[in-house]
C-alpha cells in the first residue's frame, strides 16, 4: 500500500464535501459580532494584575456567580506576545464576560502599537475589536477553555496604532462566556543598527576568513554577556557551527546580537563560500551516489536532485 | 518563486459564505499540503488528519489568513506545519468532523509507516520558528518575501533565521559528513 494513499480518495472526497459543507452553513458575514460599549462598570472582576493607564467597564456576570478562576497574567501575555517588545506603564489585565471596553486615552510617545493578549475561560464565540472595529474572531470549546492558552483558547498579537486620538479595545463574548485580557501600550524593539566593526568588514565588498571569525566572536560574546552563549560551536570547517536557544530566539536577544555583529558578513561569506561549503560538498556526494555527473555547483547540483527526486533522501 | 494560481477570487467568494469556492481552493493545494505533511508525521493517518485539521483551521481563523501574492498556500503551509505540531489538539479541537470522515483500517498497518528518512527526521527536529522558514523558503521554494508576508514578520528575520536554519539542517542531516568533511577541509 502506498503510504499516504490507503482510503485517502474517500477520506479526502468526504472532507471536502464536509468543509464544502461547513462553509455554506456559516456565512461570513453572519459570524461578525457588533461591539457593543457598555458606559459603566457593571459586576467587573478582575483577576490579576493592576487596572491602570484607562477605565474598563464590564458587563454584569451573572451565570457564574460561584466560580472562581485565575489565570497567570504574565505566562498569558508572554506565551501571546513574547518578549520582543517595550512595553509603556503597567499593563492592563481584566476578566469579565460580556461586552468590555479598554479606553486606552491616547497614546503615549513612541507607542507604536497595543499589545493584547486574550484566552477564553468558557466555551463560547468571542471578539475582539480595536476602536470599534471587529478585529479578530476567537470560537472556544470546552476542550480549548480547558486548556489554558493552548492553541485553541488564545489569541491576540500587536496591533498597529492607526491615526491619533484616544484608543479603545473591545473584547465580547455575547453572552455570559468568561474571557481574560492582558493589554499594553507597546513598541516592538528595533534591531540595533549595524556594527561599526562589522560595517568596516563590509566596507570592501570581500569577507575575509579573519573578518569572519571576528564577526562571529563578537556575535558569541554579545549572546554570553545577554546569558544565552552559544551552544556546540564549532569554527573548524568553512562554517561555523553553533546552536541557539529557542528562548533566545523568543525574546529576541539572538536577533539583538545576530543582526548588528554578524548578520551581513556571515551572509556575505556564505554566498561567497556557496560552493565549497560542507552543504555543497554532500549534495555533490549524492548526484554522484545516485550516479548522475556532478556539476560544480550547489545550485546546479540541488537543480540535478530535484530533477531526479532525490532532495529528500540526501545525506 | 511565482506563486499560482490567484486565489484572490476563490478566497472572497469563500468568504462570502460559498462553499463551493473554497472546495476550490481545497483541489487546488490539498496535493501540496499532502506532500509537505508527509514530511512532518510519521502515518498516512496523520497526514490525512494534518491537511483536515489545517483547512478547518483556514476557514474558522479566516479573519486571520493572509493571502501571499494572491495564493493562500504559504498560509496553509505555516499552519499545517503548525497543526502537525500540535495533532492531538488539533483533533480534539475538530474531532466532531474527523469522526464523520470513512474510518481507518483497524489494525495499524507498518506499510503506512512513512519514513521520509533522514531529512524528515531533521526537519521534524529543528524549532518551530526554523522548520517554518525552512518548508517556506527551500522546500516550497518561496522567496523571503513571500515567507516573511506568510509568517508576518519582517523579512530580514526571514534571512537571518534562514542562513541559520540551513546550517543547522544540514547538520541535522548528516552530522558525520559534516564532520568528515570539516576534517578534510582542515587538511586542504
Amino acid at each position: 500500500m502506498t503510504p499516504g494513499t490507503h482510503d485517502q480518495t474517500d477520506r479526502m472526497t468526504r472532507l471536502r464535501a464536509e468543509l464544502v459543507a461547513t462553509v455554506n452553513a456559516a456565512p461570513y458575514a453572519a459570524a461578525r459580532i457588533t461591539p457593543r460599549v457598555i458606559g459603566a462598570a457593571i459586576g467587573a472582576f478582575a483577576l490579576a494584575g493592576a487596572i491602570t493607564g484607562g477605565a474598563i467597564s464590564a458587563t454584569a456576570l451573572s451565570s457564574h456567580p460561584d466560580t472562581t478562576l485565575s489565570v497567570d497574567a504574565d505566562a498569558l501575555a508572554q506565551d501571546i506576545i513574547g518578549t520582543h517588545s517595550r512595553l509603556f506603564g503597567t499593563p492592563i489585565v481584566l476578566s469579565g464576560s460580556g461586552s468590555s471596553t479598554i479606553e486606552f486615552g491616547e497614546p503615549p510617545e513612541g507607542a507604536t502599537a497595543i499589545a493584547i493578549a486574550f484566552t477564553c475561560l468558557d466555551p463560547g464565540k468571542f471578539s475582539i475589536a480595536v476602536n470599534g472595529v471587529v478585529d479578530a474572531l476567537q470560537t472556544c470549546s470546552a476542550d480549548d477553555a480547558g486548556s489554558r492558552f493552548g492553541f485553541g483558547s488564545s489569541t491576540g498579537g500587536q496591533y498597529d496604532i492607526e491615526g491619533a486620538g484616544r484608543q479603545t479595545v473591545t473584547v465580547d463574548s455575547g453572552g455570559a462566556s468568561r474571557y481574560a485580557v492582558w493589554a499594553s501600550w507597546s513598541a516592538v524593539e528595533p534591531i540595533p543598527a549595524t556594527s561599526a566593526a562589522q560595517a568596516a568588514e563590509l566596507a570592501d565588498g570581500v569577507v575575509s576568513r579573519d573578518e569572519y571569525l571576528a564577526a562571529f566572536d563578537r556575535f558569541s560574546a554579545c549572546m554570553t554577556a545577554a546569558g544565552e552563549p552559544l551552544l556546540g560551536v564549532d569554527t573548524s570547517g568553512t562554517l561555523a557551527v553553533y546552536r541557539v536557544s529557542n528562548e533566545s530566539v523568543d525574546a529576541g536577544i539572538d536577533t539583538r546580537c545576530y543582526d548588528p555583529e554578524f548578520y551581513l558578513v556571515d551572509v556575505g561569506w556564505q554566498v561567497a563560500h556557496e560552493d565549497d561549503s560542507e552543504s555543497a560538498r554532500i549534495l555533490r556526494a549524492c548526484v554522484v551516489a545516485a550516479g548522475l555527473k556532478p556539476a560544480e555547483t550547489l545550485a546546479e547540483n540541488h537543480e540535478i536532485l530535484m530533477a531526479a527526486g532525490l532532495v529528500e533522501s540526501c545525506r | 518563486m511565482s506563486v499560482n494560481p490567484d486565489d484572490t477570487q476563490a478566497w472572497a467568494r469563500a468568504l462570502d459564505g460559498d462553499g463551493d469556492a473554497f472546495g476550490v481552493l481545497f483541489d487546488r493545494h490539498r496535493d501540496r499540503l499532502v506532500r509537505h505533511s508527509r514530511r512532518l508525521v510519521t502515518s498516512a493517518h496523520d497526514v490525512d488528519d494534518v491537511v483536515a485539521i489545517t483547512f478547518l483551521e483556514a476557514w474558522r481563523r479566516r479573519d486571520r489568513v493572509r493571502l501571499v501574492e494572491g495564493s493562500v498556500l504559504p498560509w496553509l503551509l505555516v499552519t499545517a506545519t503548525l497543526s502537525a505540531q500540535n495533532l492531538r489538539r488539533g483533533i480534539r479541537r475538530h474531532r466532531a468532523l474527523l469522526q464523520r470522515l470513512p474510518a481507518e483500517p483497524d489494525s495499524p498497518d507498518h506499510a503506512d509507516r512513512i519514513d521520509g528518512g533522514p531529512a524528515s527526521e531533521a526537519l521534524t527536529a529543528l524549532s518551530l520558528g526554523d522548520r517554518q522558514v525552512i518548508v517556506l523558503c527551500v522546500l516550497e521554494g518561496f522567496s523571503t518575501n513571500e515567507a516573511a508576508l506568510a509568517l508576518g514578520v519582517p523579512p530580514g528575520t526571514v534571512k537571518s533565521r534562514l542562513s541559520r536554519a540551513k546550517q543547522r539542517l544540514a547538520q541535522r542531516i548528516d552530522p558525520a559528513a559534516r564532520a568528515t568533511t570539516t576534517q578534510q577541509e582542515k587538511a586542504i
